[in-house]
């Protein structure tokens, strides 16, 4: 800041442009790493093996919950298809494992074939608007639907695949623990490298196509491209998440891929805030906690049954509101929010100074 | 400066900007009829006439941003012709200015001006996160001479504010710099001054004469001010109805009896329809 | 042939039915440019408040219509009142989200309500028997739900051309500004395309109730009215009607010859079919960009 005030105060023809500073994207994700570390921490001391379940689903959703804020909130491109991606994950693996590929082998291979299924679903939609691309993932999601049906019925019935519980033959508490510390790291490095992808030249060139598509390649931004690496970056992700998630939860069937589900990732991104690395994270887990959150509220006001009939769609209905809420009064969402009393606290602090405003000039340095 | 209207295609490196019998047509709407027209590098060119008379699909051509649009003649801009994508002629030295500003609203003017240079900014889509040292040292490079560029407009004291809140006049602004961020060899530039007052059009015209010693830079203006072309132009060419029907020095031009008679008459026929 | 018929009329009626739904989201989308993902939700609540009335007895056909038609209608307005309206010259990506979440509340409501609860939709003079046509046997029903829907969506379309009202909304949605300095009050003109297409939804919604059964199942045919509005063209209320028969005839063929579990796939195949050929759809407007 002195930088700039010295060249204010000299006559124009000396004065010199400012430095360079970039900011440094360091401090903020390591502190974002150091507060998901703390909670991780805590429950991996603390934590009943239920806790940690909870915790470990919502660790898994807020991977995914990035990579569709990379595409939906970064780039503007709408998708409905996260179910389908995660369905490709899940049934994949089953498929992969069920031919002897380990475990680990199968997700990646998943996440392979998701690239190519991401290319094959943006790419008809890529030269249209927003709308065809969720239509698009719409359709991936019925193929998927179908696909995984078919399988089902002829390998499995309905009640869907079994996969045998990582980690071997361990008490379900250490089960939980180490699924904690797996998916804590997974986590870390997917909110870092997406922070890193969106706050730099490509951050902005999507940004560009989100508000601006039709300038967007007057600056040079190839936007056919870059709408379709943050499609296929997207996919890619949430076909692993649903292969670790398969696992997690030890069941694959294909009641568990619902539209609903690819509307609850949604909900997680306006809830947490369109385009904040932070506000997928927290979006992530105040969706997926909401249910079990709903439902042991309604018990002990309304009984059990009650709450088992009525839990998960009042909960739905809860989101359903947050999203048209948020939608239309307050795009920020709980990132928005907690940026808005931040400036709020800034200004207020200055102002309660007192003579703050006749020592504007120098408080403005 | 009619040798300079003639399509001239017996030349070697036919120049930054050549346009042969350019029509341009939506439907059975005629846009542009026969429109030819030849920079020289470093060259100024301004584009008067009333609305309508084709400023703008002549620039949305030129940048390779038309799109459901019968398009006949040669362009050849920045030395690509044929077919040819915007974002390629970004790559190949063309920027852009808009009428409205076009800006990321929730980042910074220096981001803002950082994402017009795009192409010049070293790194892959997903490798940019670990940033080579060559991309470094451009990126440090482009954003000093994006600084420098705000400096010349008295913005850089702002540069690392946010755009959303800005008034007016700084967004406009803003979306001018980008344009020259890239460093680019043409830029075409749609009404810089539109909505501006008297003082920021000042500040405009300046800051334009400036670029001459710092980042010599061809332009096309389109604009509805003409003291701006009066002081930053060499050459002022008149549409009326997607016509070139004058072309000269920027007094010559637009001092001439049969411009008046142009804006007039529209004006006229616009009062009258 | 007796199966083709069989199809054919079976498809009818759903393109009917699918035509009915799109001309309302196309009516919607030419107003605020919002495509509707709730537009299922609205047909649920126009059936299931027939069907809940029927059963609790004592309300005639007449009343139970007005107030399957008027809920959804009710529901979409308040939407565009309440939600919508802040979100108008924002990019399209907004409203999309905010009927995804006008679709959650009103399934979170459609729970609370009926629970897991079915209903039986019966129109009166529309039930039971047989008509015999080139050899085959069809439902009644289906054959006059066909006829119904398609007179219905014809009619409106028609209507709404020769009344400029389709021109009114388009005008109002293209320029605003403009549109409101013509003298244009386009809040209450997408109030009331909003309203309509709530009407419109809740109509679908009841005829298809009483072909099948007012069930949770129904949100999912409006699904497949999204594919016949983009394939006849989004903003076409033509187009809608083309979209909803062609899709419909498509379905009942695909689900006759093929396999029911195959429809809504082979559905959204052929939307990226049409879209491949022809992205502005049968009908469409070509979508230009300006600067």
């Amino acid at each position: 800041m002195e930088v700039e005030a010295a060249t204010k105060a000299q006559p124009v023809g000396v004065s010199r442009p400012p430095e360079p500073r970039t900011a440094s994207i360091v401090p903020r994700n390591l502190l974002r790493v150091a507060i998901i570390a703390a909670v991780a921490g805590y429950y991996l001391y603390n934590g009943s093996s239920s806790n940690l379940f909870q915790l470990n689903s919502c660790l898994l959703a807020a991977v995914a919950a990035l990579a569709l804020n990379l595409l939906m909130g970064t780039a503007g491109q709408p998708s409905l298809g996260t179910t389908a991606f995660l369905g490709l994950g899940g049934f994949g693996t089953v498929a992969l494992m069920r031919g002897g590929l380990p475990f680990v082998p199968a997700v990646v291979v998943c996440g392979l074939v998701a690239c190519l299924g991401g290319l094959i679903v943006g790419l008809p939609s890529l030269r249209l608007r927003g709308v065809y691309l969720a239509l698009a993932t719409l359709g991936a999601y019925f193929f998927m639907i179908y696909l995984g049906n078919q399988y089902q019925n002829a390998k499995a019935g309905p009640a869907g695949f079994v996969l045998a519980p990582l980690f071997g033959a361990v008490p379900d508490l250490t089960r939980q623990r180490y699924w904690c510390v797996v998916l804590f790291a997974l986590l870390a490095v997917t909110s870092v490298v997406i922070d890193g992808m969106t706050s730099g030249r490509l951050g902005r060139a999507l940004r560009m196509i989100r508000d601006h598509e039709a300038a967007a390649p007057a600056l040079g931004i190839p936007v056919t491209r870059y709408k379709l690496v943050a499609f296929v970056f997207y996919a890619a992700v949430t076909a692993i998440v649903g292969g670790l998630g398969a696992a997690l939860v030890g069941n694959v069937s294909t009641d568990a891929y619902t539209l609903s589900g690819a509307i609850s990732y949604v909900a997680m991104i306006v809830i947490g805030g369109m385009d904040s690395v932070s506000g997928a994270i927290i979006g992530a887990f105040i969706v997926t906690l909401l249910p079990t959150f709903v439902s042991s509220e309604t018990t002990s006001l309304a009984g059990s049954s009650f709450a088992a009939t009525y839990g998960p769609s009042v909960s739905e209905g809860i989101y359903g509101l947050a999203i048209l809420i948020l939608v239309s009064m307050g795009r920020g969402g709980v990132a928005g929010f907690g940026r808005t009393l931040w400036n709020l606290a800034k200004r207020h602090g200055a102002h309660r100074l007192p003579f703050a405003g006749a020592k504007q000039d120098r408080a403005a340095n | 400066m009619s040798a300079a209207a003639q399509a001239n295609h017996d030349i070697p490196d036919a120049g930054l900007l050549e346009v042969t019998d350019l029509s341009v047509a939506f439907g059975g709407l005629r846009a542009l009829s026969e429109l030819s027209l030849r920079l020289e590098p470093g060259e100024v060119v301004g584009v008067v006439g009333p609305n309508g008379s084709g400023k703008s699909t002549f620039l949305n051509a030129v940048g390779g941003l038309l799109k459901g649009a019968q398009v006949s003649g040669r362009i050849s801009v920045v030395g690509v012709s044929g077919r040819r994508r915007a974002a390629a002629l970004a790559r190949a030295g063309l920027a852009r200015s808009f009428q409205d500003p076009k800006l990321l609203e929730d980042l910074t003017l220096l981001d803002n001006l950082m994402c017009g240079a795009h192409h010049t900014l070293g790194g892959g889509s997903l490798v940019s996160l670990a940033g080579s040292r060559t991309a470094r040292g451009r990126r440090h490079e482009t954003e000093r001479w994006a600084l420098e560029l705000l400096h010349a407009v008295k913005l850089d004291g702002e540069a690392w504010d946010v755009v959303a809140g800005k008034p007016y006049a700084t967004r406009k602004l803003t979306d001018l710099l980008r344009a020259f961020a890239s460093r680019p060899r043409l830029a075409l530039l749609d009404e810089p001054t539109s909505g501006l007052d008297a003082h920021d059009r000042t500040v405009v015209a300046e800051f334009l004469n400036s670029l001459r010693g710092r980042a010599p830079t061809s332009m096309v203006i389109v604009e509805h001010h003409f003291e701006l072309l009066r002081e930053v132009a060499d050459r002022v060419v008149a549409l009326s109805a997607g016509r070139l029907i004058l072309s000269g020095p920027p007094h010559e031009v637009l001092d001439s009896d049969e411009f008046r008679a142009t804006l007039t008459g529209s004006a006229a026929s616009a009062e009258a329809g | 042939m007796a199966l083709f018929t069989t199809a054919i009329v079976g498809g009818l009626a759903l393109g009917g039915i699918l035509a009915v739904i799109s001309l309302g989201m196309v009516l919607a989308y030419r107003g605020t440019g919002t495509v509707s993902f709730a537009h299922g939700q609205l047909m649920l609540f126009g059936a299931f408040f027939v069907g809940w009335l029927d059963a609790k007895g004592g309300w005639p056909f007449p009343v139970q219509l007005l107030i399957g038609l008027s809920v959804p209608a009710l529901i979409a307005g308040a939407f565009y009142v309440l939600f919508l309206r802040r979100l108008i010259g924002l990019p399209e990506l907004f409203g999309l989200l905010a009927t995804l979440g006008l679709a959650s509340v009103l399934d979170a409501g459609a729970v609370a309500l009926w629970g897991s609860n079915d209903y039986g939709v019966h129109v009166p003079g529309v039930s039971g028997g047989v008509v015999h046509l080139f050899g085959a046997s069809i439902d009644r029903p289906s054959l006059i739900i066909a006829g119904a829907t398609i007179v219905i969506a014809l009619a409106l379309a028609t209507v709404l051309r020769l009344t400029h009202m389709g021109t009114l909304v388009r005008a109002a949605g293209q320029d605003p500004v403009l549109a409101s300095q013509g003298g244009i009050h386009i809040h209450r003109v997408f109030l009331g395309a909003w309203a309509m297409s709530g009407a419109l939804a809740g109509l679908a919604g009841i005829a298809y109730a009483d072909l099948n059964i007012a069930s949770s199942g129904l949100e999912l045919v409006a699904l497949s009215a999204l594919p016949a509005m983009v394939i006849g063209g989004m903003d076409s209320l033509t187009g809608a009607l083309l979209g909803g028969l062609l899709v419909g005839v498509f379905e009942g063929l695909i689900s006759t010859y093929v396999s029911g579990d195959f429809v809504d796939m082979a559905t959204y195949l052929l939307l990226l079919a049409v879209l491949l050929i022809r992205p502005e759809g049968l009908m469409g407007t070509r979508y230009v960009s300006r600067l």
